[in-house]
């Protein structure tokens, strides 16, 4: 049980991560003044830095939604 | 019980019995009520299952377990023969509060940990300790890299801790009493700085080849510097083993940290060197096109150094400021002279056993502590008590271990040994001391447990701004806004670290305690530090305190021709068989004096009055007021001068030979030679100093008046005692209590701070959260003083601490750069994180120049 809910919080924040360097992404795109490199390059560092922050969010976040337990 | 999971396991195994229909446990009050079915199981059974969980079952109040299983059936059967039925049961038996008390077993050990480099570590590690079912309390000091922890043994193990830890990715190991010793102590010590300057100085020698290639363009480094040192093949050539040899740790630490869900130093590191690194490798290795020309292994080379250089200059000052603990153990001696069989032998000062006769010759340590049998020596104790001047040991008199016998053999009886010597009770209480924390460590603990995750966010909100919107204003070039960006938020994330906010406390607490320590006072814990910084009222205890505890003459006042000495004669030679506390006062008097007494004869004692008796021929009484007028003897004009004397706190007695009033002989417990200069310096400090004892209020007012004492708390009993301390601190004042560790106990420890005084060598009986092992009473300002100097420290670390954060993290975001394009490197950035965690390690060894 405890490991689904790890497996869980994990995905969770995988899916914000991923959700963020998207939005970065078309944004950036979107812009047109940077370059292709430039753009997969910090699109890369914006996954690893968010994957970071919302693994040690995310699960913490979620376990007090789920009222501690 | 110590900890909610406690509860929760008696409550859960308990109520998974037969019979029982509900079971509530009060950890604060140490008691579990329970309702059960005395047809399906007994309080016997519900004992042993708690017993069993590893805690122990008291009946409540002082009956035996036989009285409580009494009560419990009489209770129950009344109830069944009331009106059977299950309900009826729950209901009786809750009524009448059937209540087990139990103490939880309660174990403490000491871990020692390696590889932690910043308070989100510790946080980190007392976090997982703490959520580990048994765990009642964790502690973890990162400077003395031990973690002690208060568990249930039945609940969990060390080796479960010992895995917990490992799992965050630090090593962790028991520590045994062997482990405590100096010369092991050391070599740890001494292994790791090797490691450290060794990486450091790899790191170094490869870096500065990388520095000189990367700046190849700069005006000075472009005379000396050879072209090919700027090929990026030779930067990654030199650039790669620091990475991957010294640099590794960091990659290691983060990924372990990771896999746990956690996030440390090592990450803010190991993210900007990792970066750096492979932004480089990809410039090196494939055309990238514009702006991706130049490679940034001197970021990622010299990033990695400074760090390196941080932690050998932390571990150095670390080392300095346990310099305390290894000096008191490096007071032991290591072999013993013992008489065994009536041969004199050398065997190791672990072999002595109690009971042992030792030899000590002039010059030599005390090898443990023990009773003078035969010899007599001066000893030179000042490495225990902080006294400087030797003190005289003849038969009888206890000596302490570690300390040094200067002058003449002597032979002693081993009382204390290993770990029950004075010395080996002090190392323990100062090393649990400078384990523990002070409550203003809770700032640094909240701030640093999440930090590290606000830096990275921090760190990506830094990256977002540059990218999107400062490299549109402001100009970047030559840099593309990607390299940009990602430097500013690598400086972030370097220059963010809190590693000085880690080291703030414990560092200082190490430092205060150490230095309190040589002085000869015990400060238990960084909570009694900071409590004592606090106080508003001094409390001392006036017998055996304030005053020696021991009467001695104070004035003799001769008329009638007689003269003083004359007069102190014929007093003493009555008295000579008195076993009266006052009667033995005039003869120890007089023997001092060298006066040559005379065998009384006809001694009476007249209990409540005096004595008379004959000396030399001459009938001496000696006695109150009522017996001198009941023996009809003419005072002329004495009265005065008694009530006078009786006014200043003395006990003054009339002397009256062949009839005639001849003097006054006045005995009072005399002040201790400090304890008016203790009060002095204490109102010096703003404190209000109080007076607290059992005597009349004349006498009490008389002896506060001589020390300078503001308030006096009369004429109350020994239990009382604690009390009057209540009192006071109703009054919204925190108290500090100055007595014996072991009579005033109660009172000691009803007190915000107990000191306890003069307590001698036996340190570990003492209640108390200071003790002072010498009796002197200014050491009761000296632990004030440590006490406020150390919190100082403190304050002042944190501030250095969180100023460099707040300094650093918006200069290191780029701030500086629209107005004066200046941006902080990378490697600037792990500089300045440097040189925080170096001032504030220099800031609070500064402290150990100071005199308290």
């Amino acid at each position: 049980m405890a490991e689904i809910k790890t497996r869980g919080a994990l995905l969770g924040s995988l899916a914000a991560s991923v959700v963020l360097t998207i939005s970065f992404y078309l944004l950036a795109t979107a812009l047109g003044r940077y370059g292709k490199l430039d753009i997969y390059m910090a699109s890369i560092y914006v996954l690893v830095l968010s994957m970071i922050v919302s693994a040690s969010v995310i699960p913490p976040l979620l376990k007090k939604r789920q009222g501690g337990s | 019980m110590h900890c909610e999971s406690c509860k929760k396991i008696i409550e859960m195994k308990v109520g998974e019995l037969d019979g029982v229909f509900e079971i509530s446990v009060s950890r604060e009050a140490e008691e579990a009520t329970v309702t059960f079915n005395p047809d399906l199981v007994s309080t016997k059974k519900i004992s042993d299952e708690i017993i069993s969980l590893g805690y122990q079952v008291t009946p409540d109040g002082h009956a035996g377990a036989g009285a409580l299983e009494e009560a419990l059936d009489e209770r129950q059967t009344g109830e069944t023969n009331d009106g059977p039925g299950n309900l009826r049961h729950k209901e009786v038996a809750t009524k009448s509060e059937t209540v087990l008390a139990e103490k939880a077993i309660i174990e403490k050990s000491t871990l020692r940990i390696s590889g932690m480099s910043c308070a989100s570590c510790v946080a980190k590690i007392e976090t997982a300790l703490k959520s580990m079912d048994g765990v009642a309390s964790a502690v973890v000091s990162l400077p003395l890299e031990k973690a002690t922890v208060e568990y249930s043994p039945a609940s969990v193990d060390i080796a479960a801790m010992k895995k917990a830890i490992k799992d965050l990715g630090y090593s962790a190991a028991e520590m045994s009493d062997e482990d405590s010793g100096e010369d092991r102590e050391r070599a740890r010590r001494r292994k790791e700085m090797w490691w450290k300057v060794f990486w450091f100085s790899f790191s170094l020698v490869l870096s500065i080849p990388v520095m000189l290639g990367s700046f190849q363009d700069f005006p000075v480094f472009n005379t000396f510097v050879p072209p090919w040192m700027r090929s990026n093949y030779f930067l990654f050539a030199m650039t790669t083993p620091v990475i991957f040899g010294p640099g590794a740790q960091f990659f290691i630490g983060a990924y372990k940290g990771l896999k746990h869900g956690t996030a440390d130093m090592n990450l803010l590191m190991a993210t900007g060197i990792g970066a750096s690194y492979i932004m480089s490798v990809l410039v090196t290795f494939f055309s990238l096109g514009p702006g991706y020309e130049r490679p940034y292994f001197e970021t990622a080379a010299l990033l990695t150094t400074f760090i390196l250089l941080g932690r050998m200059l932390e571990a150095i000052t670390r080392g300095k400021t346990s310099e305390a603990i290894r000096k008191l153990m490096g007071l032991q001696a290591k072999t013993a002279r013992i008489v065994r069989d009536g041969e004199e032998m050398e065997v190791l000062v672990e072999e002595v056993q109690v009971g042992d006769i030792v030899v000590v010759r002039p010059g030599e340590k005390i090898p443990v502590d023990g009773v003078v049998v035969d010899g007599y020596s001066s000893v030179d104790e000042s490495m225990i008590t902080g006294e400087s001047i030797p003190v005289e040991k003849k038969k009888g008199d206890e000596i302490v271990g570690a300390t040094i016998n200067k002058n003449g053999t002597l032979k002693f009886e081993a009382t204390r040994v290993g770990k029950d010597t004075a010395l080996a009770q002090i190392i323990k209480i100062v090393e649990e001391a400078q384990i523990s924390k002070a409550p203003i460590q809770r700032i640094a603990d909240k701030f640093s447990g999440h930090f590290i995750v606000a830096v990275h966010a921090l760190a990506l909100v830094a990256f977002f701004f540059w990218f999107f919107i400062g490299s549109s204003l402001f100009d970047v070039a030559p840099q593309t806004p990607f390299l940009f960006s990602l430097f500013v938020s690598i400086a972030v994330l370097v220059i963010s670290c809190p590693c000085a906010v880690g080291l703030a406390t414990p560092m200082a607490i190490m430092v205060g305690t150490g230095k309190a320590a040589e002085k000869g006072i015990l400060i238990k814990g960084g909570e009694a530090l900071e409590g004592a910084c606090k106080l508003d009222v001094v409390v001392f205890d006036k017998t055996g305190t304030l005053t020696k505890g021991e009467p001695a003459v104070t004035d003799v006042i001769a008329i009638n021709g007689f003269d003083g000495p004359e007069l102190l004669r014929l007093a003493a030679s009555a008295e000579w068989a008195s076993e009266h506390s006052l009667g033995e006062a005039i003869v120890n008097r007089a023997k001092e004096d060298g006066l040559a007494l005379s065998e009384p004869s006809d001694f009476t004692a007249i209990p409540g009055h005096g004595i008379t008796a004959s000396v030399d021929e001459r009938s001496v009484i000696l006695g109150n007021l009522k017996l001198m007028t009941d023996r009809k003897v003419s005072l002329n004009g004495l009265e005065e001068r008694v009530t006078e004397l009786s006014e200043q706190g003395k006990t003054p007695m009339f002397i009256a030979v062949d009839e005639t009033a001849a003097g006054i002989v006045a005995v009072a417990d005399t002040l201790k030679d400090y304890s008016a200069d203790a009060v002095k310096e204490l109102h010096r400090l703003g404190l209000e100093v109080a007076m607290i004892t059992g005597d009349n209020a004349r006498t009490a007012k008389a002896i506060a008046k001589q020390v300078g004492i503001d308030r006096v708390l009369a004429e109350v009993l020994p239990e009382d005692k604690a009390n009057e301390v209540r009192k006071l601190q109703e009054q919204g004042k925190k108290v500090a209590m100055v007595g014996d560790g072991i009579n005033d106990a109660p009172a000691l420890a009803q007190a915000d701070i107990g000191i306890a005084l003069g307590s001698g060598t036996d340190v570990a009986k003492e209640t108390g959260d200071i003790v002072l092992i010498k009796d002197d009473l200014r050491d009761v300002v000296a632990s004030i003083s440590v006490s406020k100097k150390t919190l100082n420290k403190i304050k002042q670390n944190l501030f250095w601490a969180f100023f460099y954060n707040t300094a650093g993290i918006p200069m290191g975001a780029g701030i500086l750069y629209p107005f004066v394009k200046f941006v902080v490197n990378p490697e600037v950035a792990a500089l300045a994180m440097v040189t925080s965690s170096l001032s504030v390690s220099l800031n609070t060894l500064w402290m150990k120049r100071r005199t308290f």
